[in-house]
């Protein structure tokens, strides 16, 4: 009986919630920094001026007319439409390792002027478009719908704590917890987000005038919220907090360096402003102006199902031309952090798609999904002339060990998982690069 | 028997719990009713980029376009700030942004000024119909008397008090036609005296009215529900 009055050291009921915490933390504890993001400490790395850009050719490009075109034996296999063997490829200068399809033809002086890798057979098996597209945009793979994780520039956005966290241009892209937390700028074009920034003001009213007015909609707001009730005021709490930063946005005046002026539309062969053409363009316009240091583009039109060569060759190659521009601008522009260097010098770009398109065409002369992934990396800390990762004659994703294409297993295949944490290792996140993948791609950055 | 009772149990059961529901709404709006400000019972929540037109269609006979060679009309609240809005997310309608974000109330200030600025403009050269909004005061004219103004001998004071009637006449308007509601004595104030400001540095009735149609237009009541 007298061990029974003896008090435990312990209750059984608080060792067993602490139990169950305690595995709840070690389990949950590389999945919450990207669902909840809780736990990624702010300001985590400084960002020390470097520069990234993500553009994503949604729906699927066609990397057999990018960076893994069919050549050498592949020409004779079966599984590649014999339309692939009567299109060109083209050879970067001072780089023979780089061979592109034609429909990158256009930037291949882009590619010979600044350090750029290409990156194949990265096996993904998830082909439907949204699943896929959260999953090269984020490193994690969900099958779920209704939860996303936040892509990689999402992710630089939150951990370097910078305001706005980061620009999305063109289509929504997956965000996860950081939509609550640290959400981008997003525009549909560039034009929009010019529009979106550069406020109320006009040359018709003095913009002092406009000082008294935006005190007042605070003052209105205020009067607003005295009325509501607590649950209606909590529901609203990030209205007010978004409202004390617009008078920080608009005083920078980052609105009017990011109108397209005709001198840039030419250049970029941009008609209407409205239009997604607009997007490369502004995609400059952003990094130039020093709104945010992460950019994300998303182009559209890639998922080619009919017709692929009359309209997936003409996409691509409108694509490659204003690469070659921006690569060109960014090469020309100094850098307003570090003006003794271009902005190329600082900014590492990404090229990417959900997965590549089959080698095979349908009844439709279209092409389909493919199960498989390329990349093309450029710019600061890319390690030039290199082509990591192969696919087969079967246009199958290979594995890839110590430089050489071999038998894929889970050990040796090249993932999506893998290029984001390698990205984000090389842009000094590497916390946040363990807590996607352990894995990274070798002999990519320097 | 058993089925019977079974199913006159659910019934009782439906039937008991609708009159609670009734009994606790009417209950709520008896509390309310009488007050000078009816508060929202739960929550607020932001209206789509969709009822925010057709309410600008409604309360200020506007839509923010432009119509094509073909005569369709393509909205601009909804064609290109419906993503950025948070309001449309063509993948999935499902993942409709829940909070306010900055790119939010960039896009409803520069949607509030476009608004304001062509409704004044429209208001100020009328067609044949006339004025269509401002039918309590003249739009080029009157205004909230100014400071110097009252204090000027020479001023006929009753025709200023009457300016300026009419000036707070047509602000009440638009109160009803956005908010649904009369101004409160504090949200007059507030009006009038910033309106004295404006008119003090741009001297133009019309640009007081575009800038306080563009503060109303901007504000958390308008574009929330």
């Amino acid at each position: 009986m007298s061990k029974f009055k003896k008090k435990p050291p312990c209750s059984r009921r608080t060792l067993l919630l602490g139990a169950a915490e305690l595995l709840a933390w070690a389990q949950l504890s590389h999945k919450l920094p990207l669902t909840s993001l809780m736990h990624v400490p702010l300001a985590q790395a400084a960002t020390n001026g470097r520069k990234f850009l993500h553009i994503f050719l949604r729906g699927g490009w066609d990397a057999h007319l990018a960076c893994d075109p069919v050549i050498g034996t592949k020409l004779s296999s079966s599984v590649y439409n014999a339309a692939y063997q009567n299109l060109g490829t083209f050879a970067v200068s001072g780089k023979p390792s780089l061979i592109g399809g034609w429909g990158l033809e256009p930037a291949k002086q882009a590619f010979a002027a600044v350090p750029t890798a290409f990156i194949n057979g990265i096996f993904t098996e998830v082909t439907a478009h949204e699943l896929a597209q959260n999953y090269m945009f984020s490193g994690v793979l969900s099958l779920s719908r209704s939860r996303e994780y936040p892509a990689l520039t999402a992710l630089m956005g939150l951990a370097s704590g910078s305001f706005p966290a980061h620009v999305v241009l063109g289509g929504p892209i997956p965000l996860g917890g950081s939509k609550m937390t640290n959400p981008p700028l997003q525009a549909q074009n560039g034009a929009g987000l010019a529009e979106m920034l550069r406020g109320p003001f006009n040359q018709y009213v003095k913009s002092s005038s406009f000082d008294p007015v935006h005190s007042l909609i605070k003052q209105l707001d205020e009067i607003h919220r005295e009325g509501q009730n607590q649950s209606a005021q909590n529901a609203m709490a990030g209205w007010q907090s978004a409202s004390s930063q617009l008078d920080q946005l608009y005083a920078t005046g980052v609105g009017k360096k990011l109108a397209l002026d005709q001198t840039i539309k030419d250049r970029y062969g941009v008609t209407e402003d409205w239009s997604p053409k607009s997007l490369m363009p502004s995609a400059f316009l952003t990094l130039a102006s020093g709104l945010s240091p992460f950019v994300t583009v998303s182009i559209d039109g890639f998922d080619t199902h009919s017709n692929h060569l009359t309209q997936h060759v003409p996409l691509l190659r409108l694509f490659a031309s204003q690469l070659a521009i921006l690569v060109n601008d960014l090469l020309n522009t100094a850098d307003p952090q570090h003006p003794s260097s271009s902005l190329m010098d600082n900014t590492t770009i990404l090229i990417s798609s959900e997965f590549v398109r089959s080698p095979s065409f349908n009844a439709a002369l279209g092409t389909d999904h493919w199960p498989s992934a390329s990349a093309i990396v450029m710019g600061k800390g890319v390690l030039d002339n290199r082509v990591i990762g192969r696919t087969d004659n079967q246009a199958q994703a290979q594995g890839w060990l110590n430089g050489q294409a071999t038998a894929r297993t889970p050990e040796t295949q090249i993932t999506p998982e893998m290029l984001v944490a390698s990205l984000l290792d090389t842009m000094g996140f590497a916390e946040l690069a363990n807590s996607i993948s352990g894995g990274r791609i070798h002999e990519l950055f320097t | 028997m058993r089925l019977l009772t079974f199913l006159l149990f659910i019934t009782i059961s439906f039937c008991s719990c609708k009159c609670r529901k009734d009994s606790k709404e009417a209950e709520t709006a008896a509390e309310y009713a009488g007050a000078e400000y009816i508060a929202p019972a739960q929550a607020v929540i932001r209206l789509t980029p969709e009822q925010i037109s057709r309410q600008l269609k409604q309360a200020l006979q506007f839509e923010l376009g432009w119509t094509d060679d073909d005569g369709r009309f393509h909205d601009l609240i909804i064609e290109q700030y419906g993503v950025p809005l948070g309001g449309i997310d063509f993948i999935s309608a499902n993942k409709r942004d829940p909070i306010p974000k900055v790119q939010t109330l960039l896009l409803i200030r520069r949607i509030a000024y476009d608004v304001a600025a062509a409704v004044v403009w429209r208001e100020a050269k009328p067609d044949t119909n006339g004025p269509l909004l401002f039918q309590h005061c003249d739009l080029t004219t009157d205004h909230p008397i100014l400071p110097e103004e009252r204090e000027d001998q020479n001023a006929d004071i009753e025709m200023l008090q009457a300016q300026e009637d009419r000036w707070l006449a047509q602000l009440e308007d638009f109160y009803w036609r956005l908010y649904g509601r009369p101004p409160r004595a504090a949200e007059l104030d507030l009006l009038r005296s910033t309106a004295i400001d404006i008119m003090q540095r741009e001297q133009w009735p019309p640009t007081v009215w575009v800038l306080v149609l563009y503060a109303l237009l901007s504000s958390q009541e308008f574009w929330t529900v």
